[in-house]
């Protein structure tokens, strides 16, 4: 079997029910792949190569036995640095945090751990899962899979890097203000920022406890599925059937609503994002789906509520370290987070009452659509080294509502720049209801084959060259 | 905070910045604080400025 690092967590359960692949061969060829990309891309912070090994003999054994746990038994996954594996440092890549140990798995990881996944390392993103791209930090910023010159997006920056660079197949990411789809988009994967609480919390170190949320990250959407069907609560509506219940059944008669204001006025696009967004729309409706133009509450409405919130609760999390022990921060994360501050308990009050009010209309715009079609980010991924750039396209992107309102959104490929970096687009679906996000997803990702594309960066063209 | 910094800043963003414990960033990091005091500025602006407006739109279809 060649090519063992593009493979999909659903092809590697399918080759371990073949018995073509084992753990043991496929972490082996992963740890070689990382050794040789992850120079360029830093998309880890730990890398576990002891335990990872232990694991994949470990699942081979009881595999091999017929004692498998599950779909995601033996598949390696990677976990964003703000979630807690026990026994391994949780630093939120950040000088703060660099001698905490976690004593216990996050929820997130202990479901991961019961379904056999095997743990192979912790990833890199923003400081906290705030700010950008720094290098005043303990760790070095991740980088762009697609062009390790441009920025990968974050605060997921790691889990993004890695998926799109062939290290790993699978990752946790978290999501407050676009922290999962913002590099999902930007490193030509699928990311799924789940409905608010699905996922639980706890073990996450909290940013804005109003916006966080936790969610998976992967290279096609069937495998978003077989997480979320591991992840998420049991007991929620939505999982009944499992999350991958219409991942075959089209779009065929599914009505899909354009936000076309968010990108074409309330924020104007680069006309390649906005070219991506129309394409989306074209394929959907050749394949059967009901599209039209619909509104929402302008993007600035939302923005205004979501920077009160969140400066207020990120202030809340870091006051006491602010005061204590601001040189441990980077800049970026600094000048962020002493916003917070400066905004009064009213301001913050007013804040979650107007957030009701535009998660009323967002559910109202789904009394007359099943899915709504978004940006993702207003532009492709900028040079990671043009501090100006980072900081006027960090801002312009459309996935901030979503957090606010706690709808599930799945950012998707849609093709390629000019410059050959990713593009995306986002859709949006009622709460609860991932099962038809990722049903359009499926649909969209099947007719454009969008997810089979795979960059090469140099250095791993190289190296392959060379192996051939 | 250089003299001059300081200035920049209202009485209020003052007060705010000295109760909050921020004495120490203040002054090791004045540029970073006053990039901080801006914000929250532009973000109070644009908050007031939209709870003194109607909101315009509310999920109607277009």
């Amino acid at each position: 079997m060649t090519d063992l690092h593009w493979l999909t967590a659903t092809d590697i359960g399918a080759a371990y029910k073949r018995r073509s692949l084992s753990p043991v061969e496929l972490v082996t060829s992963l740890l070689q792949r990382i050794e040789r990309t992850e120079p360029q891309l830093n998309a880890f912070i730990q890398i576990d190569p002891q335990s990872a090994m232990e694991a994949a003999r470990v699942a081979g054994n009881e595999l091999d036995s017929g004692r498998s746990l599950g779909p995601l038994h033996g598949v390696p996954v990677g976990i964003k640095d703000i979630i807690d594996i026990a026994g391994l440092p949780t630093t939120c890549h950040s000088r703060i945090m660099l001698d905490n140990v976690a004593t216990a798995d996050a929820v997130v990881v202990s479901r991961l751990r019961a379904a056999g996944a095997i743990f192979m390392g912790k990833m890199a993103l923003h400081e906290f899962g705030i700010g950008g791209p720094a290098y005043d930090l303990p760790f070095p910023p991740a980088r762009n899979p697609w062009n390790p010159q441009h920025q990968p997006g974050g605060s997921s920056s790691g889990c993004g890097a890695a998926l799109g660079s062939g290290m790993l197949p699978i990752a946790i990411g978290t999501d407050t203000g676009g922290s999962i789809r913002n590099p999902a988009g930007h490193c030509g994967i699928v990311g799924l920022k789940p409905t608010y609480d699905l996922i639980p919390r706890h073990g996450l170190f909290p940013l804005s406890f109003t916006l966080d949320h936790v969610g998976p990250m992967a290279r096609s959407v069937p495998d978003l599925a077989l997480l979320m069907d591991t992840i998420a609560s049991p007991t929620l509506p939505a999982s009944d059937r499992g999350f991958g219940a219409d991942l075959n059944r089209g779009v065929r008669g599914l009505k899909i609503g354009i936000v076309r204001q968010f990108h074409e006025s309330d924020m104007v696009a680069s006309q390649e994002i906005t070219a991506a967004i129309d394409e989306v729309s074209r394929v959907l409706q050749r394949d059967g789906a009901i599209v039209r133009d619909i509104r929402l509450p302008l993007l600035q409405e939302f923005s205004a509520v979501q920077r009160v919130i969140f400066h207020a609760e990120s202030w809340a999390v870091h006051s006491k370290w602010l005061a204590e022990r601001p040189e441990d921060y980077s800049g970026i994360s600094r000048r962020k987070l002493i916003t917070g501050a400066l905004l009064s308990a009213g301001h913050y009050v007013q804040a979650q009452e107007r957030r009701c009010r535009l998660i009323r209309a967002v559910d109202d715009a789904f009394h007359d659509v099943d899915i709504l079609l978004t940006a993702n980010s207003m532009d492709p991924a900028c040079e990671i080294d043009d501090e100006h750039a980072c900081t006027r396209t960090y801002s312009r992107h459309a996935r901030s509502p979503f957090n606010l309102t706690g709808h599930p959104a799945l950012a998707v490929m849609a093709g390629l720049s000019q410059d050959a970096l990713p593009l995306s687009v986002q859709f949006i679906g009622r709460t609860h209801d991932e099962v038809t996000v990722l049903r359009t997803g499926a649909a969209y990702e099947r007719a454009t084959r969008s997810m089979q594309r795979h960059p090469q960066p140099a250095s791993v063209h190289a190296n392959e060259t060379e192996a051939a | 905070m250089t003299e001059q910094e300081i200035q920049k800043l209202d009485e209020a963003d003052r007060l705010w910045l000295a109760r909050a414990g921020l004495e120490q960033a203040m002054l090791r990091f004045p540029s970073d604080v006053l990039v901080a005091v801006i914000t929250a500025k532009n973000i109070r602006d644009s908050f007031g400025l939209l709870l003194n407006a109607d909101s315009a739109v509310s999920g109607e279809a277009a």
